[in-house]
């Protein structure tokens, strides 16, 4: 962590990948510690990270990444967590007990993507109708919906 | 859901404002737990205008997609096409010159000012006042002509590019714009006479609506909404994006977060461009393109530092050629104050000429995630005064 | 049906045409041009459209404004089937003309509004300026002057859609008569139970 200007605790296993291209930092996070970790950059009066205003997955080649932008009224500071999991089982702890904005960007990010948030309150898709098959958002989506044939003459 | 299901059974009514209703915010759903005429829970049902914007610009060139920006909100066309601009830029490492980016700030804040008109219009013709959207409309009309000269259209501008902006000014544009500047005060006191005092609108939203900052901050609200709350979150005064360092101005700040004091802010707000556009007129480097032109033609150096020919007085830094740009590989996070919050772009690039992942957050999205925590145990007639000053436009949370 | 133009109908148009109440239907953009039409500048009261029903029962024309979505197709089909007869169907801006923008690779929009509803007079632009759409309502003005109701109703019957229920019929929106089949489409599940509904009917 010595590239990096926050200081997060070593026992929550952090990795700095590197910054963006306005020097916003990014770092990288296990899913199985990512609760505690968020909850640690909330409350730490060091960080006090007190917004999750994003939440959003970027489908890349062999692997999901899970971006989260959190921001500090206090500090003015930006910071991006990224979680990479795998495209065979999807999984990732929901932040809807840290906080509350998360809710529907997980729900926007299980419709487009499919990727599960366990624990998540409310499960349901968010943007497109109840019974849409697929996820839009991926690279290798094709769109087979019944309602495809309104678009046929 | 269970919970549901036995309210039913025994005295609730469950009603919807289904999506076409008569206020102008757009197609959203509500399906409401009505106890009487006490709303006990809500739950909004949103995704009626997604249009798939965000797989959208996966096939489409950065310049293609430029136009489709404008469209995620339209009322604030120049900030999203300002995040866009400022995202791509930021990976490529173009820089923007001087006079740009004070056209940049001018047209920003005169969008500010038309969406804040139009919110106002819209917000008390949904509490019943017919008459204050005909006089807004009328300012609205003057900014749009002004912006019709400047840029083409009315409403999607399509007048940023990567590096700067596309045209000149028109001649006399910024004296039309001076002059307007002059005159909007006065018609702002013309809506204040009307407004601010009037019982009916005291009654119906001073103390409805509040939102505590913790709560606000919890779901991530930001923009006018905050800032009505109290708390001190305005990302031209600590992020300083575009020249807003150079320029002075106040944050408008109220403290106790109820419908009333959103009002205030806006108008608070729309003062203060109108001043924050005074001062950058003064301040263009450049100034009057028609004098800029004459003394280009006598200097004739062409250096770099020249007031006259240098790269802070031209409209685009490097012409970018569109079939063949391609930034390099990289991702960046923009963040803009939109007049309903702040709106941010994240883009991800791999180095081909097709963005590979864009990626929205609209103000408004936070605002209707809130809305069922602020009109929980309130009456219904409390529905609209709650949910019009939180200035939710449906196509930004759709997307 | 030859074309007989009566005074009577002569009368009948005349009324009917200049004072159409357009539904609020506002979804997008187009929405915005929509309103600024009934503002202060370009002002729709002139031409008899001033009166915006929100109820669909009581207005007689429909200027859909804005994207059509797929989510958002079966209620412009209930609200357009609510509409009493005779009514007309404006199509503004190119999303609804075409699916304009949207057209190419869209997942989730409806390619043209008139592949759910018949259209009587087409819009384009995006968003038109308001006097384009001014110009509508006269074309359309002109197109009610000369029609007579039974040529409009043949209208109508060739262009009734003809949809199925589905076996699963768990939506709280109430159907406005169970003879007319409904198109299946993604509705809502919130755990309603329709039989504890059914007595307040």
């Amino acid at each position: 962590m010595s590239e990096s200007s926050i200081a997060i605790d070593q026992k929550y296993g952090v990795k700095f990948l590197d910054r963006t291209s306005d020097n916003i930092e990014v770092v990288q996070v296990k899913p199985d510690m990512l609760v505690e970790t968020v909850t640690y950059l909330k409350m730490n009066k060091d960080t006090q990270f007190d917004v999750l205003y994003s939440v959003s997955g970027v489908d890349k080649d062999g692997c999901f990444e899970v971006v989260y932008h959190l921001f500090s009224t206090i500090f003015s500071k930006n910071l991006v967590l990224k979680v990479i999991i795998t495209k065979n089982c999807p999984d990732v702890p929901s932040l809807t007990g840290v906080y509350s904005a998360a809710d529907w960007h997980e729900r926007e990010t299980y419709d487009l993507f499919g990727i599960n948030f366990l624990n998540h309150p409310n499960p349901e898709r968010l943007l497109l109708p109840n019974d849409w098959k697929g996820h839009p958002l991926r690279k290798d989506y094709v769109n087979d919906d019944e309602r495809l044939s309104w678009n046929a003459r | 859901m269970s919970k549901l299901k036995e309210n039913i059974i025994q005295k609730d009514m469950l009603i919807n404002v289904g999506p076409q209703h008569p206020s102008t915010h757009g197609v959203l759903r509500l399906i409401i737990n009505l106890e009487g005429e006490i709303i006990r829970d809500t739950k909004p049902v949103i995704g009626y205008l997604h249009r798939g914007k965000e797989k959208l610009a996966e096939s489409r060139s950065y310049t293609q997609y430029l136009p489709m920006v404008d469209r995620v909100d339209y009322l604030s066309g120049f900030f999203y096409q300002a995040a866009f601009c400022y995202a791509v830029e930021s990976i490529t490492g173009l820089k923007v010159p001087r006079r740009a980016e004070y056209i940049r700030l001018i047209t920003m804040e005169l969008n500010r000012i038309a969406s804040h008109l139009l919110w106002l219009g819209s917000f008390l013709l949904d509490l019943g006042a017919t008459s204050p959207l005909f006089y807004v409309f009328r300012e609205r009309e003057d900014i749009l002509k002004l912006l019709e000269e400047l840029t083409g259209q009315r409403m999607m501008y399509n007048y940023y590019t990567f590096g700067g902006v596309k045209k000149e000014i028109p001649e006399g544009w910024i004296a039309k714009v001076l002059g307007l500047c002059k005159g909007m005060p006065k018609y702002f006191d013309e809506y204040e006479a009307i407004i601010t005092k009037n019982p009916i609108l005291l009654e119906r939203t001073k103390g409805i609506g509040v939102m505590t900052p913790e709560l606000g901050v919890d779901y991530a609200v930001t923009g006018p909404n905050i800032r009505a709350s109290g708390v001190n979150y305005d990302l031209r005064k600590s992020n300083m994006y575009s020249v807003y360092s150079e320029i002075d101005f106040n944050t408008c700040l109220e403290e106790s977060g109820d419908s009333y004091d959103r009002y205030v802010v806006r108008i608070a707000e729309m003062r203060e461009s109108v001043k924050i556009i005074e001062k950058a007129l003064a301040q263009l480097p450049g100034g009057i393109p028609e004098k800029l032109r004459v003394k280009r033609v006598n200097c004739g150096c062409k250096k770099e530092e020249c007031q006259y020919c240098g790269f802070d007085t031209q409209l685009t830094g490097k012409k970018i050629n569109p079939a063949v740009f391609k930034p390099p590989v990289g991702e960046s996070v923009v963040s803009i104050e939109a007049p309903r919050g702040i709106a941010t772009c994240y883009v991800v690039s791999d180095g081909t000429n097709k963005p590979y992942r864009v990626k929205w957050r609209t103000p408004s999205y936070s605002s209707v995630q809130i809305l069922p925590e602020l009109i929980k145990n309130r009456p219904y007639s409390d529905l609209m005064p709650i949910f019009g000053s939180l200035d939710v436009v449906l196509p930004e949370v759709d997307r | 049906m030859k074309i007989i133009l009566t005074a009577v109908d002569v009368v009948y148009n005349w009324a009917r045409s200049n004072s159409l109440w357009p539904l609020t239907f506002a979804t997008s953009c187009c929405g915005i041009e929509m309103i600024s039409t009934s503002a202060a500048s370009f002002d729709i009261a002139r031409f008899g459209a001033e009166v915006f029903r929100a109820s669909p029962r009581q207005s007689d024309l429909m200027i859909t404004a804005g994207t059509i979505t797929h989510k958002m197709a079966p209620a412009m089909l209930q609200l357009y089937e609510q509409m009493p007869e005779p009514k007309y169907v404006i199509a503004m801006g190119a999303c609804c003309v075409t699916g304009g923008m949207y057209e190419n690779d869209s997942y989730s929009v409806v390619r043209g509004v008139d592949r759910i509803i018949p259209v009587d007079v087409y819009l384009p632009g995006c968003p038109p300026r308001p006097e384009a759409l001014l110009d509508a309502i006269i074309k359309l003005q002109k197109k009610m002057k000369t029609e007579s109701l039974m040529e409009r109703r043949e209208f109508l019957e060739a262009h009734k859609p003809k949809v199925t229920y589905s076996d699963d019929r768990s939506c709280e929106v109430l159907l406005p008569n169970p003879e007319i089949e409904v198109i299946h489409w993604g509705v809502q599940k919130t755990g309603y139970d329709k039989n504890a509904e059914v007595s307040n009917v």
